[in-house]
């Protein structure tokens, strides 16, 4: 039961897909679950941001408390231009 | 004194032979009388200054005169390259300085493309160009010996034909046997948001330097050939491959830059509510403008000179048919320009030279896109590509026109004034309004204007209220910067005026960054708070962008691919400092690169004050301080004055500036010994 309320479904980026196609769905409660499930953990040079229904992370990712049915993507968030 | 006397009284100043290895000459060209002086920049400049950016602040303090007009022909136009510019990689980049006719501020511009390199390649590394020529003319140098060319048989050109019609008539291709920086008849109209092109889509954009170029009667500068000794103090092709791995390695060159160019940061600033939408009264638009989308019409990816990255997007609309001129008949257009159909809002369906070019830049995308209403991918790149032929600044430009429809919509101009229908989205209106505008026809000469408008006489001066703009320079990306006061701080402190490209941190919207503390306040020299709608140490990491930016401007590196402004990870002082030690032979330490990033700054500040610029020209638009963000997690949004206030005060602290903006006394003594011993 506790698994399928905290199902969300991950949109991916192109780079992030590696033959997963471009949404998933998972178990996780917070960004941080999906952070070590993907492996993004720690590397500061990509830069992936995290939108959670829409709206765009920008710090205390990790921390983001996700609910069932939440809608997370995950943005190639390119600087500058 | 006159501009000769100035020159007259720099040249015992300067060098009279070269001071180290590759370095070029700087070529004082008096349009007027058809007259060449040369000197070399003295070592003493450049180990303060470097070269590009930073030397032309340094022939810009010393030959401006303040009493004349920025538009005035003894007003010299400032050509630079960098110092390590076609060396290494990615370092395609010079800029142009002069005081700008369009803000009436410091004018400071920076292009790629082919023609920065072509300088080089020539033992070319300043050229100072003055004095109304007596007709219209092309200046073509073989090497680094001019010719003054009538320019006649190129007059009306805009950048599509000019360019097809130099190709042939000096039998050459561009960037491989020369290097063209010209205008368009936008410039020759002297209008006041045109920019001198670099390339095909390549231009300095900022300030009005296309007008200021047409004021000097000057249709095009053509270095042609490869004539320089480019040999360098010490080998240094080894740490070139350095410097391109580290850059093909990153993840943002790979992943983003590479792949799509700069349109990827529409996504998230829309995300965050900080997409400027109808002149920034609105922060949110439609998903349909996101990079995936223009996918289907990019055929390919271009680049500067010997740059690996590759970063500008091509666009090509015949090829789904549905480009707004829908053949694929049009890989030979059928006509030059066929207006939109009036009655609807999509282009028109013949195809012309406009169904494909290079771009768009996130700034187009954005400007072109929400700033005017527009929601079709197609209309975007068809504006992109209109303005990349007219020589116009997409940023600009798009300012001038989204400030015209918010006073449109308030009524304080009338379709009886405007004889346009000045609607938000209205395609149609905004295509014609691009060619009206290189003309100065109608209400095209409102535009042409640009931030000046209010004091050309053509709105009232309430107008002011809605121009989206920093001592008179319209901003020049569409990122609404309400939320991230680190971006606000940078778009007020800007010597330029209201400019991403001087000191933007673009890392803070870097979550992972923001979240380590450590990391973060090593980078920037300091603390910086991770919450981006905070204003503690913002100035911190400000100041450190500042910094590095104006040396990769005097290196000649691209802004994309210098560390801090995609990544931290990207090639900074050490790779810079190295460079410039194999490359010319001088020395120097991190500390003291970091130092020649804060003088050019400092030399900026002031030439501004020269021109009467003071603390309170450092501020943003009244709209940011009074009007909140609307949507989004950060709802409620805006620029507090106080902490603004406070934040600047601690910036100009830790920038060694006095509570008014300028140097302090000392280094102010410092900088005038360096700039006028
Ligand atoms: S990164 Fe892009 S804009 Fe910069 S020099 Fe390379 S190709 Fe030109």
């Amino acid at each position: 039961m506790l698994q399928t309320e905290s199902r969300v479904t991950v949109r991916l980026p192109e780079p992030l897909r590696e033959g997963r196609g471009d949404v998933i769905t998972m178990n996780a409660t917070s960004l941080g679950d999906i952070i070590a499930e993907l492996d993004l953990a720690d590397d500061r040079d990509e830069l992936f941001n995290f939108a959670v229904n829409g709206d765009l992370v920008l710090h205390g990712e990790k921390d983001v408390a996700l609910k069932y049915g939440d809608e997370v993507e995950i943005v190639v968030a390119f600087a500058g231009g | 004194m006159s501009i000769r006397a100035r020159i007259d009284a720099l040249f015992p100043r300067l060098a009279s032979e070269q001071q180290f290895p590759t370095q070029g000459q700087t070529i004082f060209v008096d349009l007027e009388r058809q007259e060449v002086r040369r000197a070399w920049i003295p070592h003493r400049v450049v180990t303060q200054l470097l070269g590009g950016r930073g030397v032309n602040m340094f022939l810009l303090h010393n030959l401006l005169d303040e009493a004349l007009e920025p538009i005035h022909p003894e007003v010299p136009l400032i050509f630079g390259t960098g110092i390590l510019t076609s060396m290494v990689p990615s370092a395609s980049r010079g800029n142009v300085t002069s005081w700008s006719p369009e803000s009436r501020v410091l004018m400071d511009s920076n292009a790629g493309d082919y023609f920065p390199s072509f300088m080089k390649l020539n033992g070319i590394d300043h050229l100072v160009l003055y004095g109304k020529a007596p007709k219209w003319t092309l200046l073509h140098f073989e090497g680094d010996q001019p010719k003054f060319v009538d320019a006649a048989p190129f007059m009306g050109l805009d950048n599509i034909d000019l360019r097809a019609k130099i190709a042939n008539d000096f039998s050459g291709v561009e960037g491989k046997d020369y290097g063209l920086a010209a205008i368009t008849t936008a410039g020759e109209n002297l209008v006041l948001c045109s920019g001198i092109m670099a390339g095909p889509k390549a231009i300095y954009a900022r300030g009005g330097p296309g007008a200021k170029m047409g004021a000097l009667n000057l249709k095009a500068v053509l270095i042609q050939g490869r004539s320089a000794d480019l040999s360098t103090a010490r080998p240094h092709k080894l740490r070139n491959r350095d410097v391109a791995v580290k850059l093909l390695n990153t993840s943002v060159v790979k992943n983003a830059l590479k792949k799509r160019g700069t349109p990827f940061l529409y996504k998230p600033s829309r995300m965050l509510g900080a997409m400027g939408t109808k002149n920034n009264q609105e922060t949110t638009w439609t998903d349909k403008l996101d990079a995936e989308n223009i996918d289907p019409y990019r055929p390919g990816m271009e680049g500067c000179f010997a740059c690996p990255v590759n970063c500008r997007p091509l666009n090509d609309m015949s090829v789904l048919g549905e480009s707004g001129v829908g053949s694929r008949e049009s890989e030979t257009p059928a006509v030059d320009h066929v207006a939109a159909t009036p009655d609807t809002r999509q282009p028109t369906p013949i195809p012309d030279k406009y169904v494909k070019g290079d771009g768009p830049e996130y700034v187009t995308l954005g400007k072109f896109g929400p700033n005017v209403g527009i929601t079709e991918v197609t209309q975007v790149l068809r504006l992109n590509n209109i303005c990349n032929d007219l020589g116009l600044d997409t940023a600009s430009t798009g300012s001038a026109i989204s400030w015209a429809m918010e006073l449109y919509q308030r009524g304080m101009i009338t379709r009886e004034q405007t004889q346009i229908d000045l609607e938000w989205g209205n395609y149609e209106t905004i295509e014609r309004l691009l060619f009206m505008t290189a003309k100065r026809e109608g209400f095209g000469d409102v535009i042409a204007d640009s931030s000046q408008a209010v004091a050309t006489g053509k709105y009232p001066r309430e107008s002011l209220d809605y121009l989206m703009a920093v001592k008179g320079l319209t901003q020049s990306d569409p990122h609404d910067a309400r939320i991230l006061k680190a971006f606000a701080l940078g778009l007020a402190v800007a010597t330029r005026g209201m400019d991403h490209l001087r000191n933007r941190v673009t890392l803070e919207i870097n979550a992972k960054i923001n979240d380590s503390p450590d990391f973060k306040a090593e980078l920037y020299g300091g603390p910086v708070s991770a919450e981006p709608n905070s204003y503690e140490g913002k100035e911190t990491a400000v100041r450190r962008c500042e910094n590095i930016y104006a040396v990769g401007d005097s290196v000649g590196m691209c802004r994309f691919t210098t560390k801090l402004f995609n990544s931290p990870s990207l090639p900074g002082y050490e790779e810079f400092a190295d460079q410039v030690a194999n490359v010319t032979g001088i020395e120097l330490t991190n500390e003291a690169i970091d130092h020649i990033g804060l003088n050019v700054m400092g030399v900026e500040r002031l030439i501004n004050a020269k021109l009467g610029i003071t603390r309170a020209d450092d501020t943003l638009p009244k709209r940011w301080f009074e009007e909140a963000i609307g949507v989004g997690p950060y709802k409620g949004e805006k620029i507090d004055r106080g902490e603004f206030d406070k934040m600047l005060s601690r910036f100009y602290a830790i920038s060694n500036l006095t509570e008014e903006g300028v140097p302090k006394p000392e280094w102010r003594e410092e900088l005038e010994g360096v700039l006028t011993a």
